[in-house]
């Protein structure tokens, strides 16, 4: 050891080597965002050619080429029923994985995500009482009335785990978080399987059917809904990877190099609640994007959430959005619950990365 | 430097440090003694403002750290403990990088290029700089908590605070990381506040000790207070000789086994 000032000429290199396979990353998850986009619109019963597809779009977004070529069949398969589709999807898939992404660094545990914390449940639960009682806010009528409560469930779960958490220890402590979250969960489960037993036929498939998840008969509404607390709740944490870089070593280091963990650790989880809020209440619960997308990225690109949440937020939204056009495709005219793609491809994929990360763990040591 | 007036603290309803005055002094190597529970994590909890004190008051050249925020004493005092669980995916350079934090104000801030020497000088001077882009889970315990000291000096700090630094570390770790230290140290001007477990250690490389036992500082003073045998005794509860180190002029405690042979 002892004090040397060589300054090795190979760093240099070797960092830009490191900045163009990070491009790279970045190109490829935006290559697959666009291409996810283009597949959604583009797959379906009825068959549109790319070019007129692409043609709509920039006329309804800037106003330029003609649409004087095309059927108003045309525009409004495009424009009104496949695009806020294409896009709900991702963003979707976007906050699902950016909260999953936060959730496991901040609270060092591989397994937590929206569902591990009772945030989905939560959220889950207000959509579920809206169906049963038929809540109408404002006159807006269930389906609009629908997402706000839901996301008001979602805070709410979130504040019950932070208070049996307070109470339960003096600090906020990861483990008891978790913990205080699933029991939470299993209680909320209750309650809605309660609800549902008590429910009308037609109420029960309705609840049944937005519990398995699903992005049909999406419209603009749904986008303008979603879109306020998805910009916030990203950019929040998108502003907030140094901190959450600095909590993954653990609480005390964390404080000890300026970082006032409990206002900082209320704020990441208030961002990722109002994230996943915002998306179960589109959407319903769709598993597996939370837990294995943070994780696939991060054994590409590192655990360093500067680059780990806006990859996985992209990644996230394009399997998303791509998981869709499959399970709306697959059995045609028939559609599959988006979750029972996500799952089907998603625990495979992640139990091969866990195979493969242990064992390759071992075998570097 | 640091100065503690009649400081009192602990948890909840249990005082575990009483009435305790240290006055530690600019570049000083400062070692705090004493036996499991005596309130040695508790004193430093309360130096790092993690613990607020019951009572008395810590101040650091002339300011109270009650009246610093959490950013601004960051700037001051950096903790290199044994604490590095599950840091494993990141690179050393990015764990070093997260010592420039208190230094990034704004919510746009990232590393200067001021930063990006700092951090660089860092793991030159504590030898982790071959292993920049290496993921820490693949560093051996000495290299990892060498990379842990690359983050604290990034933070540049006044005072460097050691939580029982050694304590995972073969000698020749160890011994290493006191020598680098106490270069450090000499070469920066550098206040270093220690809680060790080793008598012997804390001999070798301290400028002055403390000796605390069941919350209260039992003596103060340069290394010839742990010449004392009846002092040593009663803070630690064991019987100990005193010898002269054969090459230097400081004191090592010998244990003396009732089993001889």
């Amino acid at each position: 050891m002892g004090l040397k000032h060589l300054r090795e000429p190979s760093i240099q290199k070797f960092t830009s080597k490191k900045t163009f396979k990070i491009s790279i990353i970045y190109l490829i998850a935006i290559g697959s965002v666009i291409f996810a986009g283009l597949f959604g619109l583009f797959v379906s019963s009825v068959s549109i050619p790319i070019q007129t597809i692409v043609s709509i779009i920039t006329h309804k977004m800037f106003n330029i080429a003609s649409l004087s070529d095309f059927t108003l069949t045309e525009q409004l398969i495009i424009w009104e029923i496949r695009l806020p589709r294409v896009i709900i999807g991702l963003l979707v898939g976007a906050s699902l994985s950016l909260a999953g992404a936060t959730l496991q660094g901040l609270l060092r545990n591989p397994l937590a995500e929206p569902y591990t914390i009772g945030i989905s449940a939560g959220s889950s639960l207000g959509a579920v009482i809206v169906i049963y009682f038929k809540l109408s806010l404002f006159g807006l009528g269930i389906m609009t009335t629908l997402p706000f409560v839901s996301i008001i469930g979602a805070l709410v779960a979130l504040i019950s785990v932070l208070l049996i958490t307070r109470l339960s220890y003096t600090r906020l402590a990861n483990e008891t978080i978790i913990l205080a979250g699933i029991i939470l969960s299993s209680f909320i489960n209750a309650i809605i399987t309660l609800l549902i037993s008590l429910s009308s036929k037609e109420e029960m498939s309705m609840i049944l059917y937005w519990m398995m998840g699903n992005l049909g008969m999406k419209t603009w509404v749904h986008v303008w809904l979603m879109l306020p607390f998805f910009v916030v709740g990203s950019l929040i944490l998108l502003l907030k990877t140094k901190e959450l870089n600095a909590l993954s070593l653990g609480e005390n280091a964390a404080s000890h190099i300026g970082v006032n963990v409990k206002k900082e650790k209320i704020l990441l989880l208030l961002a990722a609640t109002l994230l996943t809020g915002s998306a179960v209440s589109i959407s319903g619960a769709i598993g597996f994007v939370g837990l294995v997308i943070p994780h696939l990225v991060r054994i590409v690109i590192g655990a360093n959430h500067k680059n780990l949440l806006p990859l996985s937020m992209l990644i996230g939204g394009a399997f998303l959005a791509f998981a869709d056009s499959i399970a709306r495709t697959v059995i045609e005219p028939r559609e599959l619950p988006i979750g029972v793609i996500t799952a089907l491809i998603g625990a495979p994929v992640f139990s091969w990365l866990l195979v493969r990360h242990r064992t390759g763990k071992r075998g570097l040591k | 430097m640091i100065q503690i007036d009649n400081l009192s603290g602990g948890y909840r309803n249990q005082v575990v440090i009483c009435d305790v005055n240290l006055h530690i002094a600019k570049g000083e190597f400062f070692t705090i003694l004493g036996p499991n529970g005596s309130g040695k994590t508790t004193l430093l909890r309360s130096i790092t403002g993690e613990l607020a004190p019951i009572e008395g008051t810590i101040a650091i050249n002339g300011k109270s750290i009650k009246q610093m925020s959490i950013k601004e004493r960051a700037r001051q005092i950096a903790v290199l403990s044994q604490d590095y669980a599950m840091a494993n995916e990141f690179t050393v350079r990015e764990i070093v990088s997260l010592g420039r934090y208190p230094f990034q104000d704004g919510l746009f801030a990232y590393s200067s290029a001021d930063d990006e020497i700092i951090i660089e000088e860092s793991m030159q001077l504590t030898d982790v700089f071959k292993y920049a882009e290496v993921p820490f889970s693949q560093l051996s315990g000495g290299e990892k908590q060498r990379v842990m000291l690359a983050k604290t000096f990034a933070q540049q700090p006044q005072i460097l605070i050691l939580d029982e630094p050694t304590n995972h570390l073969d000698i020749k770790h160890t011994y290493e990381l006191l020598e680098l230290l106490k270069e450090w140290q000499k070469r920066k001007q550098v206040t270093i506040l220690a809680v060790m477990h080793d008598i012997n250690l804390a001999a070798l490389y301290s400028d002055r000790i403390a000796l605390l036992f069941e919350g209260t500082v039992r003596a103060v003073g340069d290394n010839t207070i742990l010449s004392n045998e009846d002092t040593i005794e009663r803070v630690f509860g064991v019987k100990m000789k005193m010898i002269s180190h054969p090459h230097i002029a400081k004191p090592q405690m010998m244990l003396i086994p009732k089993q001889n042979g």
